[in-house]
Formats: structure tokens, sequence, C-alpha cells
């Protein structure tokens, strides 16, 4: 059987345990027990795990991180499961699903339910969300902390590179050894309470549930601080569906968490900073990336990013865009070409690039849906990556017991995500008189964010933040 | 949107797209619909989506027999698939009681034409495989009675009555409405005021706010009914299922949609609640026990507009020449919105509806006339 897992990596390193056994179409695949289905999958060379419920295109990863539809299968006799976020168990019996999902042939058990107060719930265990549970938890505050992955985190724990900023920021260190440290803080912290694989979806007249596998749980909470991070951009080009097309933050995932192989010869759309990391640690990973294209006329991302692909013999190709996928079942080619300055193709320079994935690094989207379902002032902004909360200096959103934090407040970067987390899980408190950290702690944060926003890459984000941010 | 038309249609829903496109259709096409939101925005958008003649009053078994005789070329008709689907009402009685009171409303139900029959769980069975043959003792099974889709079945009455040159102005509300001297209106709207002879009120829950604007005072109770919708799944369901105040089919797109009634009267919100959602789960794995599985995907909520009757309130006002009324549907707008915009558009176009309506008029109220229906579900 295929096996795209990596084995040597220069930074990362895998203890994959014991292997366990799951069928996938009535084959045996082998996985391992922190993998999750679609990955381990993906590892045994399945890339495509349902078809589209309309014209039955085939469909295969595209988020990796349970933001989207496209992995779709039945697990168990049970329809539209999400198998890039359900971790296996030995014997798990998975299938394509073609179509719609079939009727389950399996009497699931009911859900226990339970209901919970909480003083303050924490909906992300990413960047924002961590630091939004320990500094509310060290004001004095009682926090409970929802998270749908198996493992906390959210995308700080693929995030290989090293931090920039000022060294109070962790500026020179590695988003996975930021990570590792916030989850050990948040689990030796008696004041949190961590529900991992819950999804919350749900507000119910102030209340928010939250969902597992088996559980679900209705939160009564005084406050809450959303921070459900963003989701990655389709990009509209002729075939773009099709399995070997993904989010590059996917093949991060991939690669980083999960130590797979995305592909073996990757075409780069978008030279954002996302776009310039992934393609670097895709080498990294031992994976030829056969170039880099950006549709504006120069690199978005830092240019020390730039100058290490470069380095390495990969050309970054700027005016250019993906016109189509190549490949039926899967990507064969890309077919690319020059652009106007009004972004249209020119006709005549299309050129066809041989390659087996096309990662899309064209920017993030707010995962908002709670904030709309709380009816929340919201804004479009395009410089945050789309619809955002109105907030405060604190983020305290229009309803004055909800706060949102990080991506989900709009799109940027680890770090400030973290301040804005640290900013909102202290009001929090605050307004439940938990004072037991000093509120110049918080001023001094909120101080440190505005100069880290004040170079020339915060410039965007503080033009967004001119029509979502409200003063008082 | 001009200043003035022969008539006016208060209400952007199925009922007053019907009334439009039906009076379009006679040759009556100085006609606007004013919508404050969005066509379907209020009660029509939130419905069930279920169809059926089954009731137990001789009028609602007339008026949605003939609905449905419209329903099954609605598609043709408006020239827009509509998904009209004749999936059929599975009622499900697990008391002996309940068995026999089915067995006297189908005896009723056939008189009229409506050829409802009670069937044995096994026949059950094989129309819905998926059902719990323990969950009831017998069926109540009518397979005319059906569903469509809300969404479209508006965009087809709206399209076809634009095609006939009739205005529809959405986003645009009414605050209130003069009579004058020479016995027209004056309707203000949030786009400008129209001049008109007659006015239609088809406002759904807004119905009363709009009569009061005449100072009509129609009776009126809202009730808060809660719905959700299951992802999608392949064809499986068959019929409509209803069991006491749970009911739920599956559309045209495979979702699972349905809802049971939570006791909320005299609402004053549309939010969802909880306990909503487990009392429905509860009921509804009761019959199918494999919808355990299945995962929510929405959840919403709309208004019953409860007349004291159960009964619409339909044409003319005495005390008002020219001001219709076609709302109080008690939560069954959305399967008697063809049938309605046909004898709506009669009256006003002809004043002599082929159906007699007279015994739905507002005046029942005030002589204590009322009619009698039990079968409100949800």
């Amino acid at each position: 059987m295929e096996d795209s897992r990596i084995t040597t990596h220069p930074i990362l390193a895998w203890d994959r345990g014991n292997p366990v056994h799951v069928t996938y179409d009535g084959k045996p695949v082998t996985a391992y027990p922190q993998e999750t289905v679609a990955m381990a999958l993906y590892a045994a060379g399945v890339k495509q795990y349902s078809t589209s419920s309309r014209f039955y295109r085939p469909r295969g990863m595209f988020c990796a991180i349970g933001k989207c539809s496209s992995c779709m299968m039945r697990v168990d006799g049970i329809p539209n499961t999400r198998t890039c976020v359900l971790q296996v168990r030995d014997g798990m019996d998975v299938e394509t699903q073609h179509g719609d999902g079939r009727f389950p042939d399996v009497q699931a058990a009911m859900k226990r339910v339970k209901e919970n107060d909480a003083e303050i719930l924490v909906i992300g265990g990413g960047p924002a969300g961590l630091e939004a549970s320990l500094w509310a938890a060290k004001a004095g505050a009682h926090v409970i902390l929802v998270d749908q992955n198996p493992q906390l985190g959210g995308q700080l724990v693929k995030q290989t590179h090293k931090f920039f900023g000022s060294a109070r920021e962790n500026a020179g260190t590695r988003g996975i050894t930021i990570a590792k440290k916030l989850i050990a803080e948040v689990q030796a912290e008696p004041n949190i309470d961590v529900y991992s694989g819950f999804t919350a979806f749900g507000w119910f007249q102030g209340s928010v549930c939250a969902a597992s596998q088996d559980h679900a749980v209705l939160f009564h909470p005084r406050k809450v601080i959303v921070a459900t991070g963003a989701a990655e951009k389709m990009l509209l080009f002729k075939n773009n569906d099709i399995p070997g097309v993904f989010g590059a933050g996917a093949a991060q995932t991939l690669m980083n968490v999960y130590g797979i192989k995305p592909g073996n010869k990757v075409l780069m759309v978008g030279a954002g900073n996302v776009g310039l990391i992934v393609s670097y640690q895709l080498m990294q990973a031992g994976i030829e990336v056969v170039g880099v294209i950006e549709g504006a006329p120069r690199v978005g991302g830092y240019l020390v990013h730039a100058s290490k692909i470069a380095r390495n013999g990969v050309h970054i190709l700027t005016r250019h865009t993906v016109l189509e996928s190549v490949g039926t079942d899967h990507v064969e080619a890309a077919i690319i070409a020059e652009v106007d300055e009004q972004w249209q193709p020119i006709p005549g320079t299309e050129q066809r690039i041989e390659c087996d994935t096309i990662c899309l690094s064209a920017g993030l989207k707010p995962s908002t849906e709670l904030l709309e379902q709380a009816k929340l002032d919201l804004v479009f902004s395009a410089e945050l990556g789309g619809w955002v909360a109105k907030r405060n200096w604190a983020m305290r959103t229009s309803n004055p017991d909800i706060f949102a934090a990080g991506d989900a407040s709009g799109v940027e970067e680890a770090s400030t995500a973290m301040m804005e987390g640290k900013i909102a899980g202290l009001q929090a408190a605050y307004d439940l008189s938990h004072t037991d950290v000093p509120m110049e702690e918080q001023k001094e944060t909120r101080r440190n964010l505005d100069d880290l926003r004040a170079g020339p890459f915060g410039a965007k984000i503080c033009i967004g933040l001119k029509c979502v941010e409200v003063l008082e | 949107m001009r200043s003035s038309y022969d008539c006016v249609i208060i209400g952007g829903g199925v009922s007053g797209l019907a009334i439009a496109y039906e009076l379009a259709k006679r040759g009556y096409r100085d006609v606007a619909v004013l919508e404050e939101s969005y066509l379907g925005s209020g009660s029509t958008g939130r419905c069930g989506s279920g169809i059926r003649a089954q009731f137990t009053s001789a009028d609602q078994i007339v008026l949605l027999r003939e609905s449905e005789a419209i329903w099954e070329h609605l598609s043709e008709e408006l020239e827009y698939d509509v998904h009209f689907k004749a999936c059929g009402y599975l009622f499900l009685w697990d008391t002996p009681e309940l068995v026999d009171k089915a067995r006297q409303n189908v005896a009723f139900q056939n008189r009229y034409g409506v050829m409802s029959r009670i069937i044995d769980r096994q026949e059950a069975k094989e129309i819905c495989p998926s059902l719990n043959t323990d969950s009831f003792l017998a069926g109540q099974w009518y397979d005319k009675d059906g569903m469509a889709f809300p969404f479209d079945t508006v965009t087809g009455y709206a399209r076809a009555a634009r095609r006939q040159g009739v205005d529809i102005m959405t986003s645009t509300r009414v605050f209130e409405i003069e009579t004058t001297a020479a016995h027209t209106f004056t309707v203000h709207t949030t786009q400008g005021n129209i001049e008109t002879k007659n006015v239609v009120n088809a406002a759904g829950p807004e119905a009363r706010g709009i009569a009061a604007m005449l100072n009509v005072d129609l009776p009126y109770r809202l009730d808060k009914h809660q719905i959700m919708a299951t992802e999608p799944l392949e064809q499986f369901l068959g019929p409509m299922l209803v069991k006491g105040a749970l009911y739920y089919l599956q559309t045209h797109r495979g979702n699972v949609v349905g809802g049971t009634d939570t006791g909320d009267q005299n609402a004053t919100d549309v939010d969802s609640t909880f306990e909503f959602l487990t009392k429905f789960a509860k009921e509804a794995t009761e019959i199918v026990p494999r919808l355990a599985g299945v995962k929510l995907m929405r959840q919403w909520a709309g208004y019953y507009v409860m007349s004291p009757d159960a009964h619409p309130v339909l044409g003319p006002v005495d005390e008002v020449p020219g001001f219709f009324q076609a709302n109080g549907y008690s939560g069954h707008g959305f399967m008697m919105g063809p049938i309605v915009g046909r004898l709506l558009a009669e009256y006003i176009a002809d004043g002599k509806p082929s159906i007699d309506i007279d015994h739905y008029n507002f005046r029942r109220f005030a002589r204590g006339e009322l009619l009698t229906e039990k079968a409100v579900i949800g």
C-alpha cells in the first residue's frame, strides 16, 4: 500500500505509536491513533472522499481543519461525517459518500444532554482562545474552553516558522513551540475546563450549545469570547473543485501536524506570507514546489520568506493567475497565464505546469457563524477578510457580553490574535469583578498591539479597523 | 412604482403573490404588491411546506381539496418548478380512541372527495420503510397530500405576475392607510404614497397591524412555532409524517424539515430555543429511530396567526368597502395559497368567487358564527 507519511524532517518528528486498522470501502487501511480519518486515508493514497451532491463531481481534501464539507464520508453507517477532524478508532468502517448521504443504516445513540453554567465561555482553542482563557483565569475567573478539534492549539500547531516582532511577543519562537507552551499552561490551570472535540453550533437565547459525537452541552455563560478563527478562501477557475486543489493551510496541516506529504509536485497560488511560508515548508518536507504564482505585480509577503524559497531555485511569477486545473479525478497539471493591470488574463500567455497539487493561498475569511447567529452588528471589511463584528478597543462587540478575538474578528496573524485574546479575556474577567491581573497589564498589551500594527504590514489592518473599531 | 393602482396588495408571501397573479391572469393588471422585506420573508418562507386536505371541517376540506388540484399543476401553470410532490400525509395514531376518531374523520373527508383511509402498521411501513411500527397502532393516509418548496413557489408566482404586468415592490413598508371621501385609499409607504380603489391585506403576522390602520380589529393571536432542518440526505422518508403535534417531511433537496409544538402562545419573538430541539429530537426519533444519526443544519421560527376558530379570514370587510382580507391562516397559509389567490381574485375582479367564501368573512366573529377545526398541527 502507498504510504506518504514523512519519516525524516529537519524540524519535526512524529511519534506515531502502534498502528490501528480501519476499513475503507471494504479494504483494510493502516492508520495511527493520533490521525484523523481523512489524514490516514490520505497517507494511504486515498485522495477522493466523496462525490458532490448534484453533479457527482469528485471531492477531496480542501480545508483539513473542519471548516468545509469536502471530506464528508460515511463512518460506521452514519453519513456526512467530517473526517478531517474525526480521530481514527481501530475497526472503524469508512465509506466513500456518493452524492447526498444515505440515511443511516444503524441507530446512533442519542446524544446525552447536560446543562452547564459558565462564567466565561471561550469558543475556539487557537492562539486567541488559549490566551483569552489563560488571562481570564489568571484574573480569577472560571473559564470553559470549547474547541472542535481533537487537540488544542488551532493553527499554531502547524506553524513551524519562527515568529517576527518583539521578544516580548514570542519573536524568534516557532509557532509549534508557542502552541505547546500555551496548551500546557491551559491544561495546568485549575480555573479552565477544556471541552475538546465539541463544536459550538448555536445560540439559544443567550445560551450556547456545543456537541461532540456523543454529548451535547448547553452552556449558560455570563460572558462569551468567540475565537473561532478563519477559513481559507477558494479561487475561481475552471475545474477548481477536483481533488488535488486545496488550501495552503490544509497542505500545512497535512505535513506539519500529521507528517503526511500533500503531494509530490506542488504549484502554489498566492505569494502572501502563507503562500511563501508553506512553499518553504513543503521543500523542507522534501516536496517539489514547481512554482509560486501571484496575481499582484509584487510579492505580498515578507521578503525574507520570498528570498528563502528563491534561493532554493523556486520561481515566483508575479502578475500570473491560474486558469484551470487539468485532470478528471485528480490534478494532473495547471494552466496559468499572465494578467494585465485589471487582473485579466492576457491571451496567448497561457502555459501548462505539470503538477499534482495546486495550493491556494488566496487569503482567509473570518469564521463568523456564531457572531452572526448572535445578531451582532457586523460590517464588511475587505482589509480584514470579510464580515467582522464591530467592537471597541477591548474586543467587546455590540452585545456587551460577547467578545470576538483572533482571526474570527478580522484576519491578521497569530501574534496579534494572541494579544486580542488576552485583551478580551481580561476584559471579560474584569466585567465579572475578577481583578487579580492589574488593568495596566491589559492597557500595556493594547499598546503593544498598536505598536505591532504600526509597521508597514499593519497598514492594511489599520485601514480595516477604522470602520470596525468603535471609539468610546 | 406608480402613484396609483386599481389594487394594492400588502404582503409578498404566497397569498399576496397568488392573488396578484390570479388577478393579472383575469386581465386585472393594474396591481401592485408591497412587501416590507424580501419575497417570502414572513410566514411563507418559514413554513413547514406541507400541503394537505385531511382536515376536520367541511369548509377547509373543500378549500384544500381545490387547492391541491391547483398545486398538482402549478409548476406548469407558472412555468417555474415549485417542487410540488404528492408525497402523501401519514398521520400516526397510537391509542384506540384516536384510531376511532380517525375512522370518523376519514368517513367525513371521503364525503367531500378527499379519499383518505385508515391503514394498518404493515401498510404504513411499506409507505415509509424507516418507521418504527411499535410507535403507533394505525395510520391515516391520503396520497394526494404533499409538499412544495416555499421560496420557489413565491418566485414562480412573482415571475408569472410580473410577466403579466404586476408591479412587485420589496423593501417597501406600509405605515399608514387613509380612506378618502371618494371611497378610495391613500397607502403611505416608505417609497412614497399610492392611491388605490382596493387594498388587500395579505400581510401574514402583520395583518392585524395593517387592519388597525383602517380601524378594523382582527382578533388574532400570534403563536411561535419552531422548525428545524437536517443536513440533506438521499430520498428515504417518503410521506409527511404527523403524530400529535409532531410533523416532518423530506424536501426535494433531501433535508428533513419539521417541527413540534412548544406551547408558545402570544409570542413576541421568533428566537430558536433549545427546548424545541430536544423535544423534536425525542419525538422524531420515536417514530423513525435512525434519525438519531442525522445532523441538524438549521433551526428557525415563525408565527401561526391564530384566528379564534382556526379558519382564515377571507373577503371584504363590511365597514370598509374595498378593503379585502386574506389572513389569519392559523398555520395553513402556504397550502391554501393557490386557492385563496384564485378565490380572492375572482371576488375582486368579478365579485363572484367559484367557491362561496362568505362564511370566511370577518363579520362571523361579531355574529358569533365561528367555524370549527381541530386538526392544527405543529
